[in-house]
């Protein structure tokens, strides 16, 4: 019988009033965040993907009296190379050889040209430790101090910093989601124990007939749980027309960066885990509150 | 064979705060199925010495034990359990305004789990024999005094305690309702419910036969049936368990 689901006068309580507030408020922020999360995230890993593995350093031919000196480029390159090897998160790095490098070009110039003849730049083959991080900013900076003629990969050294952008937006989106749900979880908390104040004498009365301190934490939970998932509810569809304009958005600037951050079914399904989490939340902090505070009463 | 005491006090006093004590010394015992009223002028300690027994408080010093078991040294989750045994009607009612009379009276069935339709069918047949057939439904702050004393005993009847403690409960009443709240109790006390009963009415404990216990200066005598506390020549008579 839903008539009498409790026996508690909770209709007083005007300070519940602010949890469906603040939970809608946490899943509307939280839902956000996790949106933004999961989009840039799966933009990120794909960008990883095309930065990770390998890179290719530069060297153009110095020339000298219009001649390359073939030389100062072959200490260049050297130098490079030993500058790559001591940069940690680099495996490997080797020159291309004359032959591999005849190879590269053969489909565009035919079999019979000479190599020397060209102003091609010499490239530098780089293997990286999978998932190590490297620094491209410093070493970016070590080249051209050291080696002028050398440059790296630059949407690489581009794309490197995007992604150091998004882990810090990360870093803060999880920040301000632990700072929304402690808010919650105090709220929840505050509007507890005030109506176990208020209703003391009820409280002392259920006692006295013998009721269980889980009889009374049972019905806070209950109420609790309906006014999170009002909050919930109107928190999560608050969220659906900004995703919805969103990807709107990110459809019309296809082939973009922007393209990558896909917003898929398992997306969608950790986004509606949001709203459950946070009523789940609400609820146990109640429960909890109330076994603690009636613990201490006789 | 030693008798069964369900109250068993043993030098027991009682002070709030850092007042005066009271209840001194009280020693005394209630076997198992009596029948007691309680009485003494306001502010003897009535309302003190029942709420020692309905566990809302404990003594200052000394010993109380219910149904044999000391109740000082109660595991806190045993406590519902035992509530569950003992019945009170209080002396300020404590009815919850927001329920209905029916609500009212279930709650001690609804906090021990019985089930709907039969909470449903055992309040209504109560609430009918009290003579509230017509204010099922009511809240409290409808009622009468003397129908919301009804409710009250109704509720701490309803879960036919083994022990019934009522503070003044046919205060608010006239004499024909108090006589069949009465009765309800001496029914009760007939199926083994011990009953003590507050009062300050002296025509209902001239009415029925039972002994009393009375309060005074934070003393407690215990008189038999007939003999009372204003008649000086019989106070050495009386008997002290
Ligand atoms: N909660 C309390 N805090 C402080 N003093 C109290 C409290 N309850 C009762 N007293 C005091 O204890 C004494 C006994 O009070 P009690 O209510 O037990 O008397 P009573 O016999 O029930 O009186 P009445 O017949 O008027 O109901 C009184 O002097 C009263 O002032
Ligand atoms: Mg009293």
């Amino acid at each position: 019988m839903f008539k009498r689901s409790s026996d508690l006068p909770f209709a007083n309580d005007t300070a519940a009033w602010f949890l469906p507030w603040m939970v809608m408020l946490m899943v509307f922020f939280a839902g956000l965040m996790t949106a933004g999360t999961l989009s840039l995230n799966s933009m990120l890993s794909r960008w990883s993907r095309s930065i990770s593995g390998s890179l290719t350093v530069q060297v153009i031919p110095i020339e000298e009296d219009g001649r390359i000196n073939k030389k100062k480029t072959q200490q260049e390159m050297q130098d490079v190379l030993d500058i790559l090897r001591k940069t940690a998160g680099i495996a490997s790095a080797r020159a291309l050889t004359d032959s591999q490098m005849k190879n590269l070009l053969k489909p565009w110039l035919g079999e019979s040209f000479l190599l020397e003849d060209l102003p091609m730049p010499y490239l530098i083959d780089v293997q990286l430790i999978p998932d190590a991080e490297v620094d491209l900013d410093m070493l970016k900076t070590l080249l051209a101090r050291n080696t002028p003629n050398a440059s790296l990969d630059v949407h690489k050294l581009w794309l490197g910093k995007l992604i150091k952008l998004v882990r810090t937006l990360d870093f803060l989106g999880s920040a301000l989601l632990s700072l929304v749900i402690a808010t919650t979880s105090v709220v929840v908390i505050y509007v507890t124990s005030s109506s176990l104040a208020v209703h003391k004498p009820v409280i002392e009365l259920l006692h006295q007939t013998g009721a269980h301190d889980g009889y009374i934490s049972k019905q806070y939970a209950q109420r609790t749980a309906v006014l999170a998932s009002v909050g919930a509810v109107v928190g999560f569809l608050g969220i659906l027309p900004i995703i919805f304009m969103l990807s709107s958005v990110v459809g019309e600037v296809q082939g973009g960066l922007l393209s990558e951050a896909r917003f898929d079914a398992a997306s969608w399904g950790l986004l509606s885990l949001v709203p459950v989490l946070a009523v789940i939340l609400s609820t146990l902090t109640a429960y909890w509150t109330v076994q603690k505070t009636l613990r201490r009463m006789l | 064979m030693a008798e069964t005491y369900v109250i068993e006090f043993d030098a027991v006093g009682l002070r709030y705060g850092q007042g005066a004590e009271v209840l001194r010394d009280i020693s005394f015992a209630l076997p198992a199925g009596s029948f007691y009223f309680l009485t003494g002028e306001s502010g003897a300690g009535k309302t003190s010495l029942l709420s020692l027994l309905y566990l809302a408080r404990s003594p200052t010093r000394g010993s109380v034990k219910l149904f044999g078991k000391g109740v000082h040294n109660i595991p806190r989750d045993d406590l519902p359990e035992l509530r569950r045994r003992i019945g009170v009607v209080f002396q300020d009612f404590r009815l919850l305004d927001h329920l209905s009379a029916v609500d009212n009276v279930a709650l001690p069935l609804r906090v021990a789990g019985y089930p709907e339709d039969e909470i449903q069918k055992r309040v209504a047949e109560l609430l009918m024999w009290v003579g509230l057939g017509a204010h099922l439904n009511a809240k409290p702050p409808t009622l009468s005094g003397g129908q919301k004393q009804s409710v009250a005993i109704a509720r701490a009847v309803i879960n036919r305690p083994q022990l019934l403690l009522a503070d003044e409960p046919t205060g608010n009443m006239d004499d024909k309702s108090a006589a069949r709240l009465m009765r309800l109790f001496i029914e009760l006390n007939k199926r083994g419910t011990t009953v003590v009963i507050a009062t300050h009415n002296e025509g209902l404990i001239r009415t029925f036969p039972y002994p009393r216990i009375h309060l005074a200066n934070g003393q407690l005598t215990i008189y038999p049936v007939g003999y009372s506390p204003d008649q000086a020549y019989l106070k050495t008579e009386a008997l002290r368990v």
